[in-house]
């Protein structure tokens, strides 16, 4: 009850609870389409490759909005080229990119003037988020869910079956970079939150549990998205209880949902499975 | 002759500098159902590629009713290969026949009604009614296959390209998949199928092409699927492997 009397009384857990559970439904939505895209990888990578261009923000004294974009964005496109020009294998070639970008991000930090907290653009925190970072973060969380809601049939159908999708004349690069797009967006949206580190989690762990459950996409995408907001909701109460890192407590409330549904799901659950395999097995037994 | 459905002139792909296909040239008649046939790495899948300028070509033309295929994509269906497909997307039978329809729709517009009444009619024809809520993963090889005909039959395409429509697939389905596509030929669909069993093709094809990285023959199936031409287009790659 602590935690709801202190929701009530406090402002600044008022901005929390806002912030971490739109941050859970956009994660939910756009990690749903990124994990069936085999793009979790890729989700990481876009995640951490933002940190130069906040360093160059914090530099230049304006938003970090624009020099996280950019760097997202080139990040995406620096994989894109070397991947199709090089003998390398994709996640050799993503480990590469955004490595760098990230070991350039430090250095700049490193370098810049001000005391740039570099602990909290990793790691986030939520208990820390001002009214400005509320508004971002429900703004591009309302842009990104109007633009995916908008494509969402291309996005199915370039998911499942990327030659039909190109066959019949859609631009699956296009829809790639789209995605890249969104990507960098919910990165910047879920800075404070999670931070850079942790925020390919929230992308990756609540659309998992999400697809061990269901069969049907709309219900994975919805799935997502509230197991998102529980994991946002439950780790930013954790955090405020027993004050650990915000971000860190999110994500393992994500991992225990993650854990439960890998046990116990009705069909894709490891028990169900040897159930079933076990049940196989005493039938073709006789 | 009539306007072709398909002109391919002068066709050459080639993958990271190694040649795939080779300078093919082939027309198809509307209402003709072709066999694309070969050995293994002879290029059949790349030309279906190809046509549907899925990979950018070295040179060459292809056009559909005399028009470059970019602007006629709408009106090409095109079947995959089983293993380019993830079977295990949360996606049922019905639904995947619904995205036979999302061409005609262009982007942004959902899918109604409308649309939802077409995909049922073709999952009914391919006899999948009773499994349209199945997740396509828990489907049989066979029944697979059928619901990516439905999806095909939903496009109402003039042109449909399949590839490999048979393989895991059982007889019972095989047939049905044969007989509904000699309906459509009939009445006037362009069908190109990559084809692995020979014994079948003279059967199912009224057409054949015969491809090992170039066209070897090309004309109605008797006359190319000769014994004399088919060990020539087979014993080319085993003399390559050697």
């Amino acid at each position: 009850m602590e935690f709801l009397e202190a929701l009530v009384e406090y402002d600044y857990l008022k901005k929390a609870l806002v912030t971490a559970v739109v941050v859970g439904i956009l994660c939910g939505v756009i990690g749903s389409f990124t994990i069936l895209r085999g793009l979790a990888l890729m989700g990481d990578a876009i995640s951490h490759a933002v940190l130069p261009g906040i360093a160059a923000s914090f530099l230049l004294g304006i938003s970090f909005f624009p020099g996280a974009l950019v760097a997202g964005l080139l990040t995406a496109l620096g994989i894109g080229y070397v991947n199709q020009n090089s003998r390398l294998k994709n996640d050799a070639v993503i480990g590469i990119v955004f490595t760098a970008m990230f070991a350039l991000g430090v250095v700049m930090v490193s370098l810049s003037p001000t005391s740039t907290d570099l602990t909290k653009i990793l790691f986030g925190n939520v208990l820390a988020v001002r009214t400005s970072d509320m508004w971002i973060t429900v703004i591009v969380g309302a842009l990104v869910l109007l633009v995916a809601a908008a494509l969402y049939k291309e996005l199915q159908v370039s998911s499942f079956d990327p030659t039909m999708a190109a066959a019949y004349g859609l631009s699956t690069k296009g829809l790639h970079y789209l995605l890249m797009t969104m990507l960098t967006l919910v990165t910047v949206a879920s800075l404070q939150t999670v931070g850079i580190i942790l925020v390919v989690a929230m992308l990756i762990v609540p659309a998992s549990t999400a697809y061990l459950l269901t069969d049907s996409l709309p219900r994975m995408i919805l799935l997502a998205a509230a197991l998102g907001v529980l994991s946002s909701a439950g780790g930013l109460y954790f955090s405020f209880s027993y004050n650990l890192p915000s971000g860190a407590a999110i994500v393992l409330v994500g991992a225990a949902g993650f854990l439960v549904a890998f046990l116990f799901a009705p069909t894709h659950g490891v028990i169900r499975r040897q159930l079933s395999a076990r049940r196989a097995r005493v039938l073709a037994m006789g | 002759m009539r306007q072709p459905a398909i002109e391919v002139r002068n066709l050459s792909i080639s993958y990271f500098g190694t040649s795939a296909v080779t300078d093919v040239s082939f027309r198809a008649a509307p209402g003709t159902m072709t066999a694309i046939v070969g050995p293994n790495g002879a290029g059949k899948s790349t030309l279906l590629k190809g046509i549907l300028k899925l990979i950018e070509p070295d040179a060459g033309e292809v056009t559909i009713f005399g028009r470059p295929v970019g602007a006629v994509r709408k009106q090409i269906a095109y079947v995959p290969q089983r293993g380019d497909v993830d079977w295990n997307f949360p996606i049922n039978a019905l639904d995947t026949a619904l995205l036979g329809t999302y061409p005609r729709l262009g982007v942004f517009r959902r899918p109604g009604k409308h649309e939802r009444a077409i995909a049922r009619d073709c999952l009914n024809k391919v006899g999948m009614s009773d499994h349209a809520l199945q997740q396509i993963g828990t489907l049989s090889g066979g029944q697979q296959q059928r619901v990516f005909l439905a999806r095909a039959l939903a496009q109402q395409a003039d042109i449909i390209l399949l590839d490999e429509p048979f393989v895991g697939v059982d007889a019972t389905s095989e047939r049905l998949i044969v007989q509904i596509l000699h309906e459509l030929r009939d009445a006037g669909a362009t069908i190109l199928v990559v084809h692995h069993d020979l014994v079948t093709a003279t059967d199912y094809y009224d057409h054949a092409l015969l491809l090992n990285r170039r066209l070897l023959a090309h004309g109605p199936v008797g006359e190319v699927l000769t014994p004399d031409r088919l060990a020539e287009a087979y014993q080319s790659i085993t003399a390559h492997a050697l």
